[in-house]
């Protein structure tokens, strides 16, 4: 079995269980528990433990999808997750500048540990208090448009926009293996 | 483009990080609901205005009126209202009025900086004492060239005085660093900014090993007081806070074991290929 393992990240409420419930051909592990402290005032139920979604596109093959806790005090299950992922998507919500920060972290503390492709997905970007996707970039820290991971707006909650994220993510996957070949491929030349 | 918030979601020094980094040109506008302690060198207005030309701070002021530099000005005794106006007319429209008096020669550099001080360097470190406002950027509000003396400031050095001379802390709790991240330096350079004899001992205790906390026992000062710093470091663009991976949950050793024992390998073409095709399928769903 050929499996390929992606993580979604990111702060409280961005839509990280939403976007594997969408997409996932299982019913979601839920793994939702009430939540005991002031993120109770944001969701009435959070995230302890992991989200888990899965697709199988094919005999012996499958994309298997991998939700990190809401609740940075978790961060030991980040640390596994990310050392056995090929990719991960960072969820932001748009309209939320007040997780920008959360958002920094988490993108701090994955470039940290891996160097794996990744994609930012920016969550309610119709909400009329959004911000403009190139203003939450540099808010993030990404300062140069040369510099930057792949970007897209994602409904959650919408099977073809969770789809074209993936698939955005995906390539970038692929255009990375290709461009590690190649380095590889000129090594072996010198 | 205009972005609104709360300094309680998005705090003032992120703000400025955001438009000096991000290099803009605008009107933020800060609206106190809460002003906290008296503030004695920020005078009372709603709004605060602060002007911003490709990420450098060129004046600030309480009204859109585009008065108050020459009212400044006249206040100071160095110029009436009516001659201000009248060397006004003999420069470029697009020019600062600052500039434009100097080089008539009714003003010198002297007087330029001793205004920009008055306007900007000694009122908006004082705005980081608000505790809570509404903010606006308003990228499209075109600059008041009649209240620009042509002097700027930049947004982190301004973000800096403002934060070190913060008294109340209480707003700015919950955006701290944790005790237990580590703060990595972002520039291989020269530090760009003027630091104070104790950012300095954190600073040089910044990296990859030791966390907030142990920089604190290591340095004798109390825990809050390096976070403090450590945002500061954060704020003005020089460090970024990397979090620290907390003790083993006993819930979880079964995940764990299971996880750890998943070999980890790179994935096929031909794997890629199936999932996009699929993928597009899934595109296509109404």
């Amino acid at each position: 079995m050929e499996i390929m393992r992606i993580v979604v990240t990111g702060p409280v409420g961005a839509g990280k269980s939403s976007f594997i419930r969408t997409i996932s051909e299982i019913e979601a592990v839920d793994t939702d528990r009430k939540a005991t402290d002031e993120t109770a005032t944001l969701k009435a139920k959070t995230t302890v433990a992991m989200d888990f979604g899965r697709l199988q596109f094919g005999q012996n093959v499958a994309l298997h999808l991998y939700g990190t806790p809401g609740q940075e005090r978790f961060d030991f299950m980040w640390d596994i997750l990310i050392r056995k992922a090929h990719a991960f998507i960072l969820l932001v919500s748009s309209h939320r500048p007040q997780d920008f920060r959360a958002a920094r972290r988490i993108l701090a503390f994955m470039r940290h540990r891996s160097k794996i492709p990744m994609l930012i997905g920016l969550s309610h970007a119709d909400n009329p208090a959004a911000w403009p996707m190139e203003e939450i970039l540099v808010a993030l820290g990404y300062l140069s448009p040369y510099n930057r991971p792949p970007t897209v707006t994602v409904n959650a909650l919408e099977i073809p926009s969770v789809a074209q994220a993936l698939t955005a993510l995906i390539e970038a996957y692929a255009q990375e293996q290709m461009a590690e070949l190649n380095r590889l491929n000129k090594d072996a030349f010198i | 483009m205009k972005i609104t918030g709360y300094l309680s979601e998005f705090s003032l020094g992120e703000i400025f990080r955001f438009l000096s980094q991000g290099q803009k040109t605008g009107r933020l506008t800060i609206r106190p609901m809460d002003m906290g302690d008296e503030i004695s060198s920020l005078p009372l207005a709603s709004e605060y205005y602060t002007f911003f030309h490709h990420g450098n701070i060129v004046t600030s002021t309480t009204t859109l009126d585009q008065q108050e530099l020459q009212q400044l000005i006249a206040k100071r005794g160095w110029l009436r209202i009516p001659t201000i106006q009248k060397i006004s007319q003999l420069c470029p429209s697009k020019g600062t009025l600052g500039l434009c008096l100097k080089t008539q020669g009714a003003l010198d550099g002297e007087q330029l900086k001793l205004l920009f001080k008055q306007q900007v360097l000694t009122p908006i470190p004082q705005l980081f004492s608000i505790k809570e406002a509404w903010f606006e950027f308003d990228a499209n509000y075109p600059l008041p060239y009649e209240e620009m003396t042509g002097l700027k400031a930049e947004p982190m050095e301004i973000a800096l005085a403002g934060l070190r001379s913060l008294r109340n802390w209480t707003p700015l709790l919950d955006k701290l660093p944790l005790p237990s991240s580590t703060v990595i330096s972002l520039i291989n350079r020269e530090l760009p900014y003027h630091l104070n004899q104790i950012e300095w001992q954190v600073w040089e205790h910044i990296g990859d090993t030791l966390s907030i906390e142990q920089i604190a026992t290591t340095l004798g000062r109390p825990v809050v007081e390096i976070q403090k710093i450590c945002f500061r470091f954060m704020v003005i663009g020089i460090a970024e806070e990397v979090a620290a991976i907390t003790t083993t949950s006993d819930e979880q050793p079964t995940l764990r074991q299971e996880v750890e024992t998943v070999p980890m390998t790179g994935v096929s073409h031909s794997f890629l290929q199936g999932l996009l095709t699929f993928l597009k399928g899934k595109k296509n769903v109404a």
